[in-house]
């Protein structure tokens, strides 16, 4: 079954570090981006499709009213064939998650939260130019739990300007208080062209040393392994059985289908990527192709995506998984470099594929890109 | 045809000064080859050649002109190669003509290779018609050429002709000049058979072709010939004529240019230099100035992936039959594994031939920096010749080192004289003479060893005098020299092929930028590697690669798998070419990083 992922790319204020698809003060647009939204779910080719898996991205999806929220849903429901038992997941932020919209929320069918919390220190938050207290965060997670919501899960980022590893540390002990299920907790990436970048590179603020980053890194680590957390992921951990079933469909070569500027879609052949300007989004949706780009996966792309996406995963690549989609043995393909990287003590083989080991888990991109010919 | 109607001729001309140009036109105002056959410079028929706009292996063309007396000529057109490198070459062509057309561009005056070339032409009692080219060029400046010519290289240019190659002005007079000035081949039919080999070729369904020039006597096909040099005996297959294509004609009288095939296996069996004669009523003396072709420089080709080896050594062969200067020997390096050992007549030839192995043959190849030959004198009263750093005798065996040195000649614009002379002095040079050549240009000639030839001298000369440095060398014998074997450790171990050796003096100094180089070329590996250079067991230069940074954990972007995937190709890119040395991995490029690095 395929996920669906509809991308909402609105923010009240655009994060200093922020390069994704997303805008502050446009929230004008917003409700004739959801009409746009609706009229290319209810047009989209793909109709009847079973799905299991709907991801409400941005941006800031909690930035919709109730009304605006069911309308997608309702268009989602009525064109695929969405599974009862399906993951229905929206992003929001502190800020904009009251008990009076997450009790709504919940009672649309909305069963996942993901809630952007990244630091509970202030002076952090600042420098990131998040708009939310660390108070408003953890109100957020127990009005969550308190309006219904089971699978809770908080993005965290540590690598912070002024960061310490004690801080860091302090953010995590925060963080495992609150009922959460699930975590996505990834460092800080100075992206050209961002605020943040601005300042750092014009020297008014300073990001921790290498060194410090990566030991806040094996503190993460650490730490979720002692709360009973599965490290599932290269940037993830869940309660058992809570993994994200959503963004694992990215790892693991399923496809899935985006809606909105700026999303992605992956049929199992085809990549392609929509359009960015939210206002031609909004004139043509639905009534013509909102694709900027398309592209075909030939064989040697597709079992090198396949590898590095399933690298991420603890779980590694499975190798009858690998033989089904290709018809050839993996190793045959990329035996030579999984013998390099497993005398590195990058990867490991297990009996049925191969996995990153604890330290290909600090080199993974170097790891990932010894799979690219 | 009567030898009085044949004329045996070649165009010598310093780089681009217009020797291909002229030759098309020839070609072509004889009627030759047609306009629409004509495609530019026909002679020059590699791609490489086309592309760097030399001559790499000669070519002939026999052309037909009816003249204004009344009769007519053939006109034997003998291309040469237009490079330091090929001067044995060039010589060989030289020997096979009787009169030669020098070009000299209208707007650059007489240059090195100009000279060099003359001066080759004159050991043959060629008869030299000095050519003025590109006098259509507004900058051409006649008169101060033809006084050069006379000045410079003491030939009476009263009579030089003016043309444009381009537009084709002038080259009516010069084909009337070939016939009235250059004289007819030396007329002796009745003698026993002498051919010289000037140059050979292989072609795959003839085996290999011998381009020759009948000095005494007569050959045609069925002849049983013999190689003079080595003894080798063949029976003639074919002869025929360059029109420019091979075309099968009968016999080949006295004093005419043409080839033959012979069933020969390779281009080894017809050196070029050598003579032929037949075999059953032998010529007494073969033709002064044979001497097999000599490599003067020497480096270690080896595939990047282990198993093109056999794939280099056919594509080896395959040019060496084409080639008999080419040398090649298995070899092997502990860091590259199993490569040759290649000689070359000099660099140009050198690239000529990396560059042929990878684009004709597809494959990717790491090279070690040159090496010019060293005598070695050994304690124990022996000689041994080293052309690989690596294989350097143990120091404390060696009594002394003898290097090549080269009798350089630079011909430069008089107010760069002082850059020259501090570039050769810097670089071990020794003053010989320096002469004006006219008020504005003078020749400066130094003794310098090759090997800071082949390291950087040729570079740094063309930059710091904005290219208007034209230079010619010869060999000029062995001289003693203090030099010493230095060895670059990767990661604790010695890299056999970044061994070079260097002057006592300039270690030091080379040891630090080679390391200062590697480093910035060596990629982070997942540890720090230490670089270092080091003579013995003396460490004289020191740097680290760092470790590869951990990664930064970034989040997921909403499936958009593209985006990653740039990042990765990113992050791979450069590593296509990459050998495993020991726990390390080198790039390619760092085996010649030795002739491109920064000395401060």
């Amino acid at each position: 079954m395929i996920g669906l992922y509809i991308h909402i790319p609105f923010c009240r204020h655009k994060c200093r570090y922020c390069d994704f698809p997303s805008y502050g003060g446009v929230e004008s647009y917003i409700p004739s981006y959801t009409e746009a939204l609706c009229r290319e779910i209810s047009t989209s080719p793909r109709e009847g499709l079973a799905v299991d898996t709907v991801y409400f991205g941005g941006g800031t999806p909690s930035l919709l009213t109730i009304p605006q929220i069911a309308s997608i849903l309702q268009a989602v429901t009525q064109h695929f064939a969405v599974d009862s038992h399906a993951e229905i997941t929206l992003e929001g932020n502190p800020d904009s998650l009251g008990r009076e919209y997450l009790k709504s929320l919940h009672e649309l069918g909305i069963n996942r939260l993901s809630i952007g919390v990244q630091s509970f220190q202030p002076q952090l938050l600042r420098s990131l130019g998040r708009i939310h207290s660390s108070r408003q965060a953890v109100e957020a997670v127990e009005n969550a739990a308190w309006a219904g919501f089971d699978n809770l899960s908080a993005d965290l980022m540590y690598g912070l300007p002024g960061q310490t590893v004690q801080m860091a540390a302090d953010d995590l002990s925060q963080l495992l208080r609150l009922p959460l299920c699930h975590a996505s907790v990834y460092s800080l990436i100075l992206e050209p062209g961002t605020c943040l970048y601005h300042d750092v590179t014009t020297g008014m603020v300073s990001l921790p040393p290498d060194d410090q980053v990566e030991k806040m890194a094996s503190v993460v680590h650490q730490v979720f392994k002692r709360y009973g957390f599965d490290h599932y992921e290269i940037s993830s951990y869940a309660r058992p059985g809570r993994r994200s079933r959503h963004n694992v469909k990215y790892w693991t070569y399923v496809p899935y289908l985006g809606f909105g500027v700026s999303a992605h879609s992956f049929d199992g052949h085809v990549r392609s990527a929509h359009i960015s300007n939210i206002p031609q989004y909004i004139r043509y949706a639905g009534r013509q192709s909102v694709l900027a780009e398309s592209v075909v996966i030939d064989v040697n792309r597709a079992q090198e995506d396949y590898c590095f996406l399933a690298l991420r995963m603890r779980d590694g690549i499975a190798y009858d998984d690998f033989a089904r989609r290709f018809g050839v043995p993996m190793e045959s393909v990329f035996g030579k470099v999984v013998d390099k990287l497993v005398k590195q003590g990058l990867l490991e083989r297990k009996e049925s594929g191969c996995r990153l080991t604890s330290l290909g888990l600090a080199y993974g991109n170097y790891v990932f890109s010894q799979f690219i010919r | 045809m009567a030898t009085k109607y044949i004329r045996n001729f070649s165009i010598i001309a310093h780089i681009d000064h217009g020797k291909s140009t002229l030759a098309d036109r020839l070609l072509e105002m004889t009627g030759t080859v047609s306009k629409r056959e004509m495609e530019d410079q026909l002679l020059d028929t590699m791609d490489l050649e086309r592309e760097r706009g030399i001559t790499i292996k000669a070519q002939s063309a026999r052309l037909i002109y009816d003249a204004q007396d009344g009769h007519q000529y053939t006109l034997n057109l003998i291309d040469t190669p237009g490079h330091v490198d090929f001067n044995y070459e060039v010589s060989r062509s030289l020997a096979a003509c009787d009169g030669a057309l020098l070009i000299v561009d209208a707007t650059q005056g007489v240059e090195a290779q100009t000279l060099a070339n003359v001066y080759l032409a004159l050991e043959h009692d060629l008869e030299i018609i000095p050519i003025i080219n590109k006098i259509d060029l507004p900058s051409a400046d006649p008169e101060r050429v033809r006084k050069e010519i006379e000045d410079v290289i003491g030939l009476d240019a009263s009579d030089a002709i003016e043309v444009s190659a381009k537009t084709g002005f002038g080259v009516d007079k010069v084909l009337e000049a070939i016939v009235q000035r250059i004289p007819a081949p030396e007329d002796a039919p009745d003698k026993p058979l002498r051919a010289l080999i000037f140059d050979s070729h292989f072609d795959s369904y003839k085996g290999a072709i011998a381009n020759i020039r009948i000095m005494e006597g007569s050959l045609k096909t069925g002849d049983r010939i013999r190689m003079m040099s080595s003894g080798m005996e063949f029976e003639v297959t074919e002869t025929g004529v360059f029109i420019p294509q091979m075309h099968p004609v009968a016999s080949l009288e006295c004093g005419s240019v043409g080839y033959l095939a012979a069933s020969m296996k390779n281009v080894r069996d017809c050196r070029v230099g050598d003579t032929v004669t037949l075999a059953d009523c032998p010529a007494s003396e073969p033709l002064p100035g044979y001497r097999k072709a000599t490599p003067m420089v020497y480096c270690g080709l080896y595939p990047v992936e282990t198993n093109d080896y056999d794939n280099l050594r056919d594509a080896l062969e395959k040019l060496h039959l084409n080639d008999a200067a080419l040398l090649f020997e298995p070899e092997t390096s502990t860091a590259l594994g199993f490569g040759f050992r290649c000689g070359f007549l000099g660099l140009l030839h050198m690239d000529v031939v990396k560059e042929r192995l990878e684009r004709e043959y597809g494959l990717s190849l790491i090279t070690t920096a040159p090496s010019v030959i060293y005598h070695v004198y050994c304690t124990d009263g022996t000689m041994v010749a080293v052309d690989n750093p690596s294989l350097m005798p143990d120091m404390t065996k060696i009594d002394h080192i003898e290097e090549p040195f080269v009798k350089t000649t630079i011909i430069i614009p008089k107010d760069m004289v002082g850059t020259v002379m501090e570039i050769s002095q810097n670089r071990r040079g020794q003053y010989l003479t320096m002469d004006y050549l006219d008020e504005t240009r003078v020749s400066v000639v130094y003794n310098l060893p090759l090997c800071e030839i082949l390291y950087d001298y040729f570079d740094t000369l063309k930059s710091s005098t904005r290219g208007y440095a034209s230079l010619d060398y010869e060999l000029n014998g062995y001289q003693a020299s203090p030099m010493v074997k230095m060895d670059i450790l990767i990661n604790g171990e010695v890299v056999d092929a970044l061994s070079v050796i260097v002057h006592k003096e300039f270690a030091a100094r080379r040891g630090r930028a080679l390391v200062e180089k590697l480093r910035s070329l060596i990629p982070r590996q997942l540890f720090q590697i230490p670089i270092q250079a080091a003579i013995g067991n003396k460490i004289i230069a020191r740097e680290n690669v760092a470790a590869l940074r951990k990664d930064v954990l970034a989040k997921c972007y909403g499936g958009d798998i593209s985006r990653k995937r740039k990042l990765l190709e990113k992050q791979k890119e450069g590593k296509k070419r990459m050998k495993q040395v020991g726990s390390v991995e080198i790039p390619q490029e760092a085996f010649m990083a030795v002739l491109q690095v920064d000395e401060k």
